[in-house]
């Protein structure tokens, strides 16, 4: 999954389709957030004990998002991006049609925790080209479909793989994005070569990416194989139509993108924890303050305490010595008294 | 606690005072006839006289002290009425003598700190937890 770059408006059928953390960790922090605005002084032990609850869930959300694997296409309408990941799939789960059919994402299993997403083509509305592109932000790998049969890169097609760069930090789309040329089966090698050799230039040139991964395909050709009942035929059909290349490539990389995948997963964690810890630490505030008031009385009435046990002191010193006086009196007297008898 | 200045010395002193009276008989005192004795027993008096007064000056004195500072310590804790009502609860102050005012107001803050101190590090513990999280992990504890 990639490192998101900037912010992507998220739009409710995306995150119907999408299954990912990423909203809802967004929506507990957020729950957090206001959880300690509003209850921060009065349940300070009620908040502390959500906040942990929530980080909880945060950390199930992201262990079981960090396993899950998203290969998305792009390109303009009627490439054949849905045809592809039929094939892939081996099932016509994505409407195919030469009008629209596709306008919003839509995801299915491929296998274990792989899944594909169909995207709106590009051009044919602006919010289909938002829809497509806020998916794309959270893409394992992109596979850019681009029909043969228009021969080299459309310029709309240079300024949506533009767009697509921007999503993502430094040379991150240059390992995360393979080309599909469909329709590989109406021309001959020479001429393949040649499409691609301009299309390698205009990445170059326009894009300054080199190394993109290519894949040649032909859906028809799968689609022979499927129907085909002689063994070595079929086997010919399948080994030219270039999609059993794109499952080899996506199960040999599902590792290396599930460690990527935790990579990113650590850093959502750590940001979460850092909020999480903040909003906790804002919870001391208020606390600080009862403490500062109850300290300020405590001090006091220790001070008053300490003064009059001290003034106490003092006068039952003075009662000592008054008393010893009068007692001294008291004695004086009586010898007094019995001498004056005496004589 | 303190009871010297509240006055329960004062009340023991004039009782020895009170005794000795009651059989030195001092009307007599002239009959005698050794005048060295009668002056010092003069003299004694007038300095357990005057030590009574000066007792009797320190009391009010101390007394109106105490009065004013359980008055300052009151108006700080009321200076917060929702804090005060929380810390001494139902409590009427009004009807307490000073001493027991100071009391309940003591015994009261340093409850609340040892309370509040432990919320304080049950927030700092949870922090702690928090931190400590890495992927992988089922649960917080």
């Amino acid at each position: 999954m990639a490192p998101r770059k900037g912010t992507v408006k998220k739009t409710p059928d995306s995150i119907i389709n999408q299954h990912d953390s990423d909203l809802s960790v967004d929506f507990l922090l957020q729950t957090m957030k206001l959880d300690v605005l509003k209850n921060g002084k009065s349940d300070t032990k009620g908040v502390l004990a959500r906040l942990e609850k929530y980080m909880l869930e945060i950390v199930q959300k992201l262990n079981s998002d960090s396993q899950c694997i998203n290969v998305i296409n792009a390109g303009l309408m009627n490439h054949g991006k849905s045809s592809l990941f039929n094939s892939l799939l081996d099932s016509d789960v994505f409407k195919v049609n030469d009008v629209r059919e596709t306008v919003v994402n839509r995801r299915e299993q491929y296998k274990n925790n792989i899944f594909l997403t169909d995207t709106p083509g590009l051009e044919a509305a602006s919010e289909d080209d938002e829809e497509a592109f806020n998916t794309y932000s959270r893409a394992n790998y992109i596979l850019f479909v681009h029909t043969l049969r228009t021969g080299e890169f459309h310029a709309k097609e240079v300024s949506y793989l533009k767009r697509l760069q921007s999503l993502f930090p430094g040379n991150y789309l240059s390992t995360h994005l393979g080309i599909v040329l469909t329709f590989a089966d109406s021309y001959t090698p020479d001429e393949v070569y040649a499409i691609k050799q301009k299309i390698i230039y205009s990445l170059k040139e326009e894009l300054g990416l080199s190394d993109i991964r290519f894949f040649e395909v032909s859906n028809s050709r799968y689609q022979k194989s499927k129907n085909e009942t002689n063994v070595k035929r079929k086997e010919s059909f399948l080994n030219g139509s270039g999609i059993c290349e794109i499952r080899k490539f996506i199960e040999e990389y599902t590792l290396s993108w599930q460690a990527e995948n935790r990579e990113l997963k650590q850093g959502i964690l750590k940001n979460c924890q850092k909020e999480c810890a903040d909003l906790m630490t804002s919870l001391k505030e208020p606390l600080n303050n009862r403490i500062q008031y109850f300290e300020k009385l405590k001090n006091q009435s220790c001070e008053v305490k300490a003064k009059f046990k001290k003034m106490d002191k003092e006068i039952n010193k003075s009662c000592s010595n008054l008393a010893k006086k009068v007692q001294d009196l008291d004695k004086l007297i009586k010898k007094w008294k019995n001498d004056v008898e005496r004589y | 606690m303190f009871v010297a200045i509240i006055g329960g010395g004062i009340v023991g002193i004039v009782a020895v005072v009170g005794r000795h009276d009651d059989h030195s008989d001092h009307s007599d005192h002239h009959n005698y006839s050794d005048s060295n004795v009668r002056d010092k027993i003069a003299l004694m008096e007038q300095e357990i006289s005057d030590l009574n007064k000066k007792m009797e000056r320190m009391q009010r004195s101390y007394g109106e002290e105490l009065k004013n500072d359980v008055v300052s310590l009151t108006d700080n804790l009321m200076s917060n009425k929702a804090l005060a009502r929380e810390l001494i609860g139902s409590e009427n102050l009004n009807d307490t003598t000073l001493e027991d005012k100071l009391d309940i107001i003591s015994a009261a803050t340093k409850k609340a700190l040892v309370k509040e101190q432990k919320r304080l590090d049950e927030i700092d513990k949870t922090i702690a937890r928090i931190n400590q999280i890495e992927l992988g992990s089922d649960n917080l504890n």
